[in-house]
């Protein structure tokens, strides 16, 4: 038992060392980078800072990320939910903020 | 490939996770469409540090322009231009709009300034030699598009969901050769159901309403279906693939020659459409 305890500790801290909880942000798209297929990678101004993130490979998005270019335009906010691997924000998810009050 | 190329990215990467404590100007064009030559049509937001949209009709803003001189390594004044307000959602969305002719491509730095004096952080972004679009005066794109005659039913070729059969009578390349102005509207209304965006097809559909005789007015969806497993997974209409998009949506009026008299990414309000048919009609 006092050993799968410790399995499950390691494992755990392991998974939240490499940040696969899964973090959200909120915040207004500044910037896309990519095409009408595939973004690169986005950037989001939150709380007076930048944040930059890389679409997280074979990822369901909820939306289409080239959508991201209508809140470029708009400044309608959206919310990202991310991981941090070495310093690189990846992004799991982004729906439009306004459906999550 | 061209150095401010990878200026830019660099810059954004440089500025990610850093404190950004003055208001922001964001230019919303896409990458590649801004060139030499013609009129541009450049889209500026502007967010507050906290991300907050400040673009408003009561504030008025003049544009900046500094050309960013890769030899001396130093931003050089070109010009400065009111911009107007624009909804993009009557009443509910808008963002400044400059028109200005570029002289020379590379990297150029956007400010916006207000009446009291407050001015956003320089924005650079790339001008290209040539836009990756067609752009104003060049012949448009002449290729087949997907109409209702030629589809098992309207619902297959446009997610509109509120069609106007209308806009899928003719084919692009056959509405460019019939001697008529074309109205064209590239877009994906589906994925524009969140109010984040300008409805152009609706738009595009009030000027059929009122002027059917004038122009050819077509409707051009984006993606060949969106009834996809996974968005990554959506593929690109033949007819917007050959007209290489980066962003959409876009707006295309055509005179009778099948020239470019006006383009519009993003949205395209009436007063515009108007204006660009009229031009598009003489």
């Amino acid at each position: 038992m006092r050993r799968s305890i410790a399995v499950f500790v390691i494992v755990g801290a392991l998974l939240a060392s490499c940040g696969g909880s899964g973090d959200n942000l909120t915040g207004s798209i500044i910037e896309v980078s990519g095409d009408l297929v595939q973004v690169d990678s986005f950037t989001v101004l939150s709380e007076g800072a930048a944040h930059t993130f890389v679409p997280q490979e074979g990822a369901k998005f909820s939306i289409p990320l080239p959508h991201l270019r209508d809140h470029l335009r708009s400044g309608e906010a959206v919310e990202v939910t991310y991981s941090e691997v070495d310093g690189v924000l990846i992004a799991s998810n982004v729906v439009d903020a306004h459906e999550h009050p | 490939m061209k150095r401010w190329a990878l200026l830019i990215p660099t810059l954004l990467l440089l500025g990610a996770c850093s404190p950004a404590p003055e208001n922001l100007a964001v230019l919303a064009n896409g990458p590649g469409t801004v060139g030499v030559g013609p009129t541009q049509r450049l889209l500026l937001g502007v967010r507050a540090p906290d991300g907050t949209g400040l673009a408003s009709p009561d504030v008025p803003m003049e544009l900046q322009l500094h050309f960013r001189d890769p030899v001396a390594n130093e931003d050089v004044f070109v010009l400065s231009t009111p911009v107007r307000f624009e909804w993009m959602v009557e009443d509910v969305l808008g963002i400044y709009v400059a028109d200005v002719a570029f002289a020379r491509p590379g990297v150029w730095v956007a400010t916006l300034i207000s009446e009291d004096g407050e001015e956003t952080v320089p924005t650079p972004f790339g001008v290209d030699p040539h836009a990756s679009v067609p752009e104003v005066g060049e012949a448009a794109i002449s290729v087949p598009s997907r109409t209702a005659s030629g589809a098992a039913d309207l619902v297959s070729i446009t997610t509109d969901p509120d069609p106007d059969p209308g806009l899928y009578a003719i084919s692009l390349d056959e509405a460019l050769a019939n001697g008529k102005p074309t109205v064209v509207a590239f877009a994906t209304p589906a994925f524009c159901s969140s109010a984040t965006c300008g409805p152009v097809v609706d738009t595009v559909k009030a000027f059929k309403n009122s002027f059917p005789d004038d122009a050819n007015w077509l409707h051009i969806e984006v993606y060949k279906t969106i009834d996809v497993e996974n968005f990554a997974d959506l593929e690109l209409a033949d007819a917007v693939a050959a007209w290489a998009f980066p962003t959409e949506p876009w707006v295309y009026v055509m005179d009778g020659e099948g020239v470019v008299v006006a383009r519009f990414e993003g949205f395209v309000t009436p007063q515009e459409l108007a204006a660009a048919l009229e031009a598009a009609s003489e």
